[in-house]
């Protein structure tokens, strides 16, 4: 019977979304984090009677034809890219990008990730490090005698130091976009790495055209919603219980014609 | 004397289908732009030609299993915020071309290629009024698009998305993927009404599919309870026919 592997197919889509919303659900407090969906599609379709086929030597049409579709696939599952909530810290270090753009951060592979995660910290050489050490980039490096750091919203980092009243200029910080920001490729935590779908990356001054302002003593909380994400787990656990009521039906059905033959 | 059972089987036949489309409608419940579906059987009806049969004949109703149908209502709508999520709010379809042509989707989930080309999540290109792919300028990240499908970016008008309608409505083959062939010319939508940032989700009622499936499973026992009681009967026919014989 068709209707077992259909419903089959839809337990497994079922099963995808519910991953995808607990993962949202999981990361609601994870700096920088974006919301995920997972989107379906439906498979392929049997043609029992073409559509347009006609029903007379007259050459009456058929009003519709007759068609059965074979379930359901899961096509993508896309991130969100909204802006998260922005979320005062006041610790100096710590930074928020307001609108489009990623933080460039170096690997120790020496390739570049990219991160909305904007806490950061200072390495024993001065050097600017996300929270599992990985440098900006273009690095950034704040001396040992200085008092404290800031960034205006272009992303430019300036530093008191004992014993100067004006501020010196130690770096720029520069951000990334995409021409696909649903492209990057996430990698964990909190960085994604370009892909051939992203394109390469937009590099830029914050505050630019195209480019978003840098908050200083702020972070950007995940943009996952708990009521939507509580709403969807419901309707999707209701749709995989719908399904495997399919499966008992269809099962039933088939005991019936067993029954038949004896 | 057997007529009786092909009826039935003809029956239990056409409720088998009907199951597979009830498991379809389920199985797409979170389907982007899904349109339910429904079967529609009617009687088939034979005449018995024959010397011995009185005059006005005397017809046959075997079920027959005509056709499926869309139910084109409204799906729920979805917030997703993103930019280029799109909903038709009023009647329409969007096309979009693949490499077998011009097809049509309900689904908004668009995407846009590192060239600037806006396509589905197949990499179908979306495409304009005049049937053109639309090309957004690739460094452009704000993208408005207004109610009637006008594309706005940072640099200005960038295309109208083409919102058509088929000349009609049953008569359109689904493909899979979302996708949906017209039979016949194709006309623009009078009133889209296109919304960003939201999805339109599938229109299944899960809890009418529910009870159309126990009808199903209900009226398929029924059936078949039929057909074995039929072949009871003609079992205690014939040996009683035997008997008298003997």
């Amino acid at each position: 019977m068709r209707s077992l592997d259909i419903a089959g197919t839809g337990m497994q889509a079922q099963q995808t979304n519910v991953e995808t919303i607990s993962n949202n659900i999981a990361n609601m407090t994870t700096t920088g984090y974006k919301r995920s969906r997972a989107e379906f599609q439906d498979l392929i379709y049997q043609n029992m009677r073409r559509v347009g086929t006609t029903s007379s030597d007259t050459g009456t049409i058929v009003p519709a034809g007759a068609q059965v579709g074979l379930g359901v696939k899961t096509a993508a599952i896309y991130r969100i890219n909204e802006q998260g909530n922005l979320e005062q810290t006041s610790n100096s270090l710590d930074f928020a990008i307001q609108g489009k753009g990623y933080f460039q951060v170096t690997l120790p592979s020496g390739q570049t990730a990219y991160t909305r995660d904007g806490t950061l910290s200072l390495a024993n050489d001065g050097t600017i490090v996300t929270a599992d050490g990985y440098a900006l980039n273009p690095p950034i490096n704040v001396p040992n005698n200085a008092q404290s750091v800031s960034v205006d919203q272009s992303g430019q980092i300036s530093v008191t130091v004992a014993g100067q009243t004006q501020p010196q200029i130690v770096g720029q910080m520069q951000i990334a976009t995409f021409a696909n920001e649903n492209g990057l490729s996430a990698m964990g935590q909190n960085l994604f790495v370009q892909t051939e779908a992203s394109g390469d990356p937009i590099v830029g001054t914050p505050n630019t055209t195209g480019f978003g302002s840098v908050m200083q003593g702020y972070v950007e909380s995940s943009n996952v919603n708990v009521v939507t994400e509580i709403t969807d787990l419901i309707s999707a656990q209701r749709a995989y219980e719908m399904n495997s009521k399919v499966i008992t039906a269809s099962d039933d059905m088939m005991q019936t014609l067993t029954n038949l033959g004896r | 004397m057997e007529n009786a059972t092909y009826i039935a089987l003809s029956r239990l036949d056409a409720q088998q289908r009907a199951m597979s489309v009830v498991a379809n409608n389920i199985a797409n419940a979170s389907t982007a732009g899904y349109k339910g579906q429904h079967v529609l059987f009617s009687d088939y009806l034979s005449r018995q030609d024959g010397d011995n049969v009185t005059t006005g004949g005397e017809t046959q109703a075997y079920t027959q299993d005509l056709a499926t149908f869309r139910d084109l209502a409204q799906g729920q709508l979805q917030q997703t915020g993103n930019p280029l999520d799109l909903a038709i709010g009023g009647e329409g379809y969007f096309t979009v071309q693949t490499p077998n042509g011009t097809r049509l989707t309900r689904s908004g989930r668009f995407e846009r290629l590192t060239d600037g080309t806006v396509t589905d999540e197949a990499a179908n290109p979306l495409l304009d009024r005049d049937g053109q792919p639309i090309r957004l300028p690739a460094a452009d990240h704000d993208v408005t698009v207004s109610a009637d499908g006008t594309i706005t970016t940072e640099s200005g008008i960038a295309g109208q998305i083409g919102i058509v309608m088929p000349q009609d409505s049953n008569r359109m083959t689904s493909e899979g993927g979302k996708l949906l062939l017209a039979e016949g010319p194709t006309r623009p939508a009078d009133n889209p009404k296109l919304m960003q940032g939201m999805i339109e989700g599938s229109n299944v009622q899960i809890m009418s599919e529910m009870t159309h499936m126990m009808q199903i499973q209900r009226d398929f026992q029924f059936v078949s309870q039929f057909v074995s009681s039929e072949a009871t009967r003609q079992q205690d026919a014939i040996a009683k026919i035997v008997q008298v014989q003997s």
